[in-house]
């Protein structure tokens, strides 16, 4: 497989630093597990979506409209939800006008701060109707299920106390090793080979499809993508998708009710 | 698209790589041991020269390596020559340590001289190339005079292995080309020239005896004409700062002074040089004495592709705008300086200038590698001043002044290119992100001069433009979010109180509209806050439509006591218990969200239609004008169904809009008023996010409820005694981006143009018309500004017409930002412009000669 993405894997010596907008090499390690990895990864160097990650929960697509927009003209963007409750999980896409404008979103704006979170941006081959959800199992993104550092952003501590502490007295999980040494690293590896598993025991409900840590559960047609027009530049045709008759109709119930909410 | 330049195919070097392979046979037989030992070989020479201080160390372990892996061997391999090559162009300040290593090399194997050669001719030849394309940017990412510039310098690095008569024909035949493309475009090369031949010292960088050299050069610079003084044509419009003398341009380092250096002896021209260089000669037999042939494209070739409004790319293009300063001019005394007006003027600060720019235009692609390697140059311009002396606590060392002037050169190269005007070459959000970078490598060495910057500006913004303003504003707003909001917030107290009651006061103008943008930044507010000193708390929840504004809409709308409604309240005002319709209005609201709705829109669109109705049948008495009043409630109760975020607004937008558009239809209305009224329902919905608001009248001015000469009205009309259009930061903001939009479609509409420029007038005019003055009174900043500092001012009278000069200032500001940004239309349209002027009834000579001269310079522009 990994062969397959020489272009993108052999030293190149044109330039004296490597640029930023290249794919980065966590989709690069997907590529790999993936039969379509190499043609996904030439679409996003064309794309003109962009995949923005480590938002905090509580930053409003005015805001990321605010500061992407200076990079280009935005088509639409589209916001990480949380796949049972309908609420922002931490990440989003968003669509350019032109490729340039992504690849020079990806180039100056990431590690910058965003609503005081420093994000993470990268290339994306193409918004696909259904990747707006976290596949994670509990409905936000699978790496907020894996940190152990309380991060208010992000929805404080997502694996629960008794199940964090309870490999240090030695009640199953972790390495079984007991009471674990070597402090933080440790853990971070612990995390990793977590991680690794979860990865590989994990399975989307479509198998044949390749789908990325943030694009994985897609509850079919479950919810209408919803496309904005701030530069008017796309023609919308499509109001949000029909909701459908039966279990996919609890959430679009849902989310009628969340738009009548009234705030305080 | 990342561009690779398609070297590989082109390039006569894989010829010459494969004729010329002499690998070692174990190399050979293991090809892929060979490649990884270059490639890690590589890897090591592209950190190489990181540090000044170890580039002879660092160049000895290489060299080491490079013995065992075969000089011959690695100086033919076109891996190692791209290496060399992206060197040469990104990072620019580390020619001498390369030209170092390759003189080294050479010293070692003599027999490497003739690749080296031939890959230096062969570059410069497919640079002169790119000039006859027609489509230079895709070919030259940099641009192919930055590219002979560099390429020029590097030669003259390697001067010791180059024979005399091939040196001097290099630069000679550069000349020509100047001279060839300049008198066809029928531009000054000034410009070109200086850049290019100032390189000729770099000649004695390594050949410090060598006086023949010395005395050919001289020769050949007396061919070479010096450029005229007055060859910087002064452009106003260009300039960050308005209303005040010319600044004294001091980046010039001119073939002038090059020859001063020349002429003052071989021992004078050692001492320009940094103290880790040392002499490296060659015997005249060793040298390359092949007669170096390069072809000069021809008139007719040159004609066919360059034109004469050209567009340079990235690195060329600065050179042709390099002229505007940001720093205070002492002679003028105009601005407050607080950044240090004086550079450092020697060839060392030229070049320290030189090589960041070339390093922040084409290493835009890693702006955290840029960072780090603007950080590095810093090093290397200290180093060139000389080791810094160990001193007490107060003693000064001798070149401290020259050190920390080097030292703060990145930033204010990378200022100067942020506030380019007109344009600016990379996305400016590229130059602010770059700037909070070299923040991030040292935030303690680096805090200080950023400070002084931003201070400056600050202190200077009664004269700063009104688009530099806003970039200011947007720099120091991405700062500020990167670094937790920290600020000396109390420095700007005195100014808050002083001018409160001065609406147009840009300092008052500036502190508004940072908070309050600075707020919907975070979504803790409440963190913000309480770093703000008390007086700015009320900033941060400033509106578009202040509650005066709003009571006198209740006013005018409703027969009721606008004392029970709440107008603080911000989105949906007719929610609220004080209105008996309030119930109707949930209604509607819970028929918009209702998808079924959707389905059979026609009977619908009747069933909307008589709901809003009913609340006038129910109510007739409370509504003074209730067709207006209808087209308000159903637009902000769209904007009311998506208030959760700005896609779902839009998604209303999209399901109602033809609802929204018979109903629109059928009211006797006008339709100009309607636009207005449908613009300011949107305005007064997202009251306290402007920003917000302007996006959503984005969207229903693309599906044609609104258009954009209507925009430009509303954006021009006073709220609160203050036209929106320059107390607010948005305003000011969606306007140009408005007005971008236009001129980026095949035919820009001229008058949508000539309406925004006539608006502006009026806004001064009716600024002088307060003011009463007379056709001969000279109205100056610097009266304003002294009058409202020292709060001089004893009655209203007073303050009011205080008031007035900062409107009547910020009003020329915006009109002389129109005419420069816009000037692509503008220029077509001067005799308009000027009729205008004579239209509107100016009596104020002092305007009409500024305005006028700025229309002229318009047509100038390119």
């Amino acid at each position: 497989m990994s062969s397959q993405l020489a272009e993108f894997d052999e030293l190149k010596w044109t330039h004296s630093v490597k640029r930023l907008d290249k794919p980065s090499s966590y989709l690069l390690r997907k590529a790999r597990r993936n039969p379509h990895g190499l043609e996904d990864l030439r679409k996003s160097l064309v794309s003109s979506t962009i995949y923005v990650g480590n938002l905090s929960f509580y930053t409003s697509e005015e805001q990321i409209y605010e500061l992407f927009s200076k990079c280009g003209m935005i088509k639409r963007i589209i916001m990480g939800l949380d796949r049972f409750k309908f609420t922002p999980c931490g990440f989003c896409f968003i669509i350019y006008n032109e490729p340039r404008e992504a690849l020079n979103a990806v180039k100056y704006l990431s590690d910058t701060k965003l609503d005081e979170k420093n994000i993470s941006i990268d290339l994306d081959p193409g918004f696909e109707d259904g990747r707006q959800f976290g596949r994670g199992k509990s409905g936000g993104q699978v790496s907020d299920e894996l940190k152990f550092e309380y991060d208010a952003a992000r929805g404080g501590f997502a694996i629960p106390l008794a199940q964090r502490i309870a490999p240090r007295f030695g009640n199953g999980g972790g390495n079984g090793n007991g009471r674990r040494r070597g402090g933080r690293r440790q853990q971070h590896q612990q995390h990793d080979q977590q991680y690794d598993q979860q990865y590989d025991q994990y399975q989307p409900e479509q198998e044949d499809n390749y789908h990325s840590q943030f694009d994985n559960y897609v509850p079919e047609d479950a919810m209408g993508t919803f496309q904005s027009r701030y530069a008017g530049a796309e023609t919308l045709d499509a109001v949000p998708a029909e909701a459908p008759a039966s279990e996919a109709a609890a959430p679009a119930a849902r989310e009628e009710e969340e738009d009548s909410y009234m705030p305080e | 698209m990342p561009s690779e330049l398609p070297l590989q195919l082109t390039h006569p070097l894989f010829s010459l790589a494969e004729s010329t392979s002499t690998k070692p046979k174990h190399v050979v037989q293991d090809s892929k041991d060979h490649n990884r030992d270059l490639d890690r070989l590589l890897a090591r020479f592209k950190l190489y020269g990181n540090d000044p201080k170890y580039i002879v160390t660092e160049c000895d372990n290489l060299l080491d390596s490079v013995v065992s892996y075969g000089f011959a061997s690695l100086f033919s391999d076109i891996k190692f020559y791209l290496v060399i090559r992206s060197h040469i162009f990104e990072q620019a300040y580390k020619q001498p340590a390369i030209a170092y290593f390759i003189l080294r090399s050479c010293n070692n194997n003599e027999t490497i001289i003739d690749p080296i050669v031939k890959f230096l001719v062969s570059e410069f030849q497919l640079t002169i190339q790119k000039l006859t394309q027609p489509d230079i940017q895709s070919c030259s990412e940099i641009g192919p005079w930055t590219e002979i510039k560099l390429l020029i310098r590097f030669t003259s690095l390697l001067s010791p292995i180059i024979s005399l008569q091939n040196i001097l024909y290099i630069y000679r035949t550069t000349l020509s080309l100047i001279k060839v493309v300049f008198a066809h475009v029928e531009q000054s090369s000034d410009w070109y020239q200086n850049t290019i031949f100032t390189n000729t010292l770099f000649l004695f960088f390594f050949d410090r005896k060598n006086r023949i050299l010395l005395y050919e050069i001289l020769s050949f610079l007396v061919s070479v004409p010096n450029s005229s003084e007055d060859d910087e044509s002064f452009v106003d419009l260009l300039e960050v700062f308005c209303f005040q003398n010319r600044t004294q341009h001091s980046s010039r380092f001119s073939i002038k002074e090059v020859k001063g250096i020349l002429y003052r002896g071989l021992s004078e021209i050692s001492k320009i040089f940094p103290v880790w260089s040392q002499e490296i000669t060659f015997p005249a037999t060793v040298k390359y004495t092949d007669e170096i042939k390069l072809e000069l494209p021809t008139l007719e070739e040159v004609s066919q592709s360059y034109k004469k409004d050209h567009v340079f790319s990235t690195v060329d293009r600065v050179w042709q705008g390099y002229n505007n300063d940001i720093a205070g001019d002492d002679d003028a005394a105009t601005l407050v300086s607080e950044v240090p007006a004086e550079e450092c003027k020697e060839f060392i600060g030229y070049i320290a200038r030189d090589d960041t720019i070339n390093l922040v235009q084409s290493m835009e692609f890693n702006k955290k590698e840029a960072a780090s390697h603007l950080f590095n140059m810093n090093q290397y311009a200290i180093s060139e001043t000389g080791p810094e002396e160990e001193t007490q606590m107060n003693e000064k060392p001798a070149h401290t002044e020259k050190t920390q002037l080097l030292r703060e050169v990145p930033i204010k190269e990378i200022v100067h290119l942020l506030f380019k005007l007109p344009l600016s070459i990379h996305p400016r959000i590229y130059y602010e992100t770059l700037l909070l970078e070299i923040c991030k490598c040292s935030p303690k060495v680096t805090a200080p001069t950023f400070g002084r910057y931003f201070r400056h500006f600050y202190q200077n913004l009664s004269y700063l433009d009104y688009e530099s303003t806003i970039i200011y504003e947007e720099w120091f707003r991405v700062q500020l979010t990167n670094f937790g909001f920290t600020w000396k917030w109390d420095e700007w107290i005195g100014d808050a109180e002083r001018f409160r009651e001065q609406i147009y006061h840009p300092k008052r103008m500036f502190q508004i509209n940072l908070l309050k943008r600075l707020s919907s930044c975070t979504s803790n507010t409440h963190d913000l806050r309480t770093k703000l000193p008390f007086v700015f708390h009320d900033h941060l929840d400033s509106r578009y439509f202040g509650p005066t504004s709003m009571a006198r809409y209740l006013d005018v709308q409703f027969r009721m006591d606008k004392n029970a409604c709440n107008i603080y309240d911000s989105g949906l005002l007719y929610l609220q218990a004080c209105f008996p319709f309030n119930g109707d209005v949930y209604r509607i609201l819970a028929y918009m969200q209702d998808r079924e709705n959707d389905k059979e829109e026609h009977c619908n669109e009747r069933q909307l239609g008589r709901m809003v109705d009913n609340i006038q049948m129910s109510h007739y008495g409370f509504f003074r004008d209730f067709e207006a009043f209808k087209i308000v409630l159903l637009i902000q109760c769209v904007c009311h169904c998506g208030k959760r975020s700005l896609s779902h607004v839009i998604n209303y937008i999209n399901r109602m809009e033809n609802r929204l558009l018979d109903i629109c239809e059928k009211s006797p209305i006008k339709q100009n008023y309607k636009e207005f009224i449908i613009l300011d329902s949107i305005l007064r919905y997202f009251n306290n996010n402007s920003r917000t608001g302007f996006i959503i009248v984005n969207s229903f001015k693309h599906i044609g409820f609104v258009s954009d000469s209507i925009i430009l009205e509303f954006l021009f009309v006073e709220i609160d005694n203050g036209v929106r259009v320059i107390t607010s930061y948005d305003a000011r903001q969606y306007l140009l981006t408005m007005l971008e939009e236009h001129i980026s479609l095949p035919k820009p509409e001229g008058h949508l143009f000539v309406k925004a420029y006539r608006l502006a007038l009026l806004v001064v005019k009716q600024a002088l018309d307060e003011l009463q003055v007379s056709k001969d009174t000279t109205l100056t900043i610097k009266e304003c500004k002294g009058a409202s500092d020292d709060e001089t001012y004893d009655d209203i009278n007073s303050l009011n017409k205080l008031n007035t000069l900062w409107k009547y200032f910020e009003s020329l500001k915006l009109i002389k930002c129109l005419l420069r940004k816009f000037f692509v239309v503008y220029k077509h349209l001067s005799q308009i412009l000027l009729g205008l002027i004579r239209k509107i009834c100016f009596v104020h000579d002092q305007t009409i000669n500024t305005i006028t001269s700025w229309v002229e310079e318009c047509n100038n522009l390119n």
